[in-house]
């Protein structure tokens, strides 16, 4: 399974735009999730649940870093994850 | 002790007859009824005695700020209150002013925040959330133990249960807090940023009274000034749990009399009630003074409240053992009225074949003086625990407006009093509405006409 990135980067910005009620205008795949946009622990699990719902597929809060997670990172995050489901790995 | 009075300034619902208080209050005195047959689907999974609710078509949560992240992370019985609770506050003239944009939080102006409380009442709370979590757990990684090592079996079964978990066939990250039944008033708490007490009163389906006879008793008292207060209840399995539930235990409305004619409180032919897929009441509670000095007027006063308790039976009610005139005893001394006070009670009225004479012999025995009695539930179904918050919003618009909506489907009346069957035209002083609940709860308030204070 190949993924848009461009869609992919779409999405995960419309749902970061939407968890933390801030403009897509404010936001780059630098943005660093927690650093920048002081999101809290609340918020990075409401987005997994945002990007589970998008994507159709179990993201864990585990996967996730406690530290500079930038938008760039949960794009590539996603696409290597569906992409290992799609292969069967 | 500090006796304040207590009034009501505003109105929010959510009902399977509408989700604004005027459309309801038009298609109750309509005598509209919510009846559907139930969905095809559900006789995969049983095969009920009853075949007959009435659904909910639920608001437009974007309308009140709520996103699809609310919809993900809240149950929907706690999103109905939420829409209900914007529009019971801005009925009653507050100004919400933003306080937080991110948490999408605010602030009543004008309001004391550490004397503002919300209380609620619900039935089930947020079952719903509990079931389509936990399907996913059972199913989800246990599927090779219960469906065998097939793998097309198992996925013939995994795609059923996506279909039939709403797109969410994974159990949620949120699962916990999203399946407490106070969640529902601590996000009405968070929203509006009340720090006195939140309070949920599981009473079954006296629920939504006892809350606003709650409130009222806390802002009567002295211990806070505003309360938000009602019920909410909603059943979104979508394989029909919580119907099939109430089915078993030979409840709900027999499939046997036409669809139109089933639900009929008090009447010689009911056979159980109505299952509604839920609703919301919800109404912002306010003392006299506090309302005044805001210049705000105000719909009715609450005149008086009384709970009491059967210690009897979980699910049932009988002639001997039942705290019901107890209950009606302590509202009217309460209240400081005598039962000819009263003009018109609505009443719990359920349909069922065990309750409806109970109730009618106590309501005869308390108020010989023969007050209009109707039944909310015979137009839109038992609602459960939003159910005695949303016949509070009936009664006061009665009230209001001097007219009682009718009681439908009663042509052979189980006792002689004077019930509603057309819509009836009449000043009312004070009203009396009243619920039981399973676990033996009872809950009344009494409700007085203040429009020609004003």
């Amino acid at each position: 399974m190949k993924l848009n990135r461009d869609e992919t980067l779409t999405a995960v910005l419309e749902s970061v735009a939407e968890t933390l009620s801030i403009p897509l205008t404010d936001l780059t795949e630098d943005t660093l999730i927690r650093e920048d946009l002081e999101a809290d622990s609340m918020d990075v699990v409401t987005l997994m649940v945002l990007l589970d719902d998008k994507f159709d597929a179990e993201f864990n809060p585990e996967d996730i870093p406690d530290e500079e997670v930038s938008i760039r990172w949960v794009v590539d995050h996603i696409i290597e994850k569906l992409e290992s489901a799609a292969n069967g790995s | 002790m500090t006796n304040n009075r207590v009034v009501i300034a505003g109105l929010g619902v959510v009902s399977a007859l509408g989700n604004n208080v005027d459309k309801f209050w038009e298609a109750c005195l309509a005598g509209h009824s919510a009846i559907e047959s139930i969905p095809e689907q559900w006789a995969h999974y049983y095969k009920s005695k009853s075949q007959s609710w009435s659904p909910l078509t639920l608001p437009d949560y974007s309308v009140y700020g709520l996103t699809r992240a609310d919809t993900l992370r809240y149950d929907r019985v706690v999103l109905n209150a939420i829409t209900a609770a914007d529009d019971a506050i801005a009925d009653a003239g507050f100004e919400k002013v933003e306080h937080d944009a991110r948490a999408r939080s605010y602030r009543l102006a004008g309001v004391n925040r550490d004397r503002f409380g919300v209380f609620i009442g619900s039935g089930l709370g947020c079952i719903s959330s509990a079931f389509n979590n936990y399907v996913p757990h059972l199913l989800g990684n246990a599927s090779e133990d219960l469906f065998g090592p097939d793998p097309e079996v198992r996925s013939d079964m995994t795609a059923e249960l996506r279909t039939n978990l709403q797109g969410f066939p994974r159990v949620s990250p949120f699962a916990s807090v999203q399946s407490m039944a106070n969640a529902i008033g601590g996000l009405l708490s968070i929203r509006y940023g009340s720090r006195g007490a939140t309070e949920t009163l599981i009473y079954a389906c006296a629920a939504g009274t006892a809350a606003i006879a709650r409130a009222y008793r806390a802002i009567q008292t002295g211990e806070i000034d505003v309360a938000i207060a009602g019920g909410s209840e909603y059943y979104g399995d979508r394989a029909g749990g919580v119907f099939m539930a109430f089915d078993r235990l030979q409840t709900l409305v027999s499939s046997e009399q036409p669809p139109e004619r089933g639900n009929c409180p008090f009447d010689e032919a009911r056979t159980g009630f109505l299952f509604s897929q839920g609703g919301t009441g919800m109404v912002l509670l306010e003392s006299e003074s506090h309302a005044r000095k805001r210049g705000a007027s105000s719909l009715a006063a609450i005149k008086g409240m009384s709970i009491t308790s059967d210690a009897h039976s979980l699910a049932a009610i009988s002639e001997e053992n039942n705290a019901i005139e107890l209950m009606f005893r302590n509202l009217l001394r309460d209240s400081e009225l005598q039962p000819e006070d009263v003009s018109y009670i609505n009443a719990h009225g359920t349909s069922t074949l065990q309750n409806d004479p109970i109730e009618a012999n106590i309501l005869g025995r308390v108020f010989p003086n023969r007050p209009y009695i109707n039944s909310t539930k015979s137009l839109l179904g038992h609602t459960i625990g939003a159910s005695g918050a949303i016949e509070c919003i009936v009664t006061i618009l009665s009230m209001r407006d001097g007219k009682i909506h009718p009681s439908r489907n009663l042509e052979n009346p189980i006792a002689d009093l004077k019930f509603a069957t057309d819509v009836c035209t009449a000043p009312i002083e004070f009203a009396v509405t009243h619920s039981f609940g399973f676990g033996g709860h009872n809950a009344g308030l009494v409700l007085q006409n203040i429009s020609s204070e004003t």
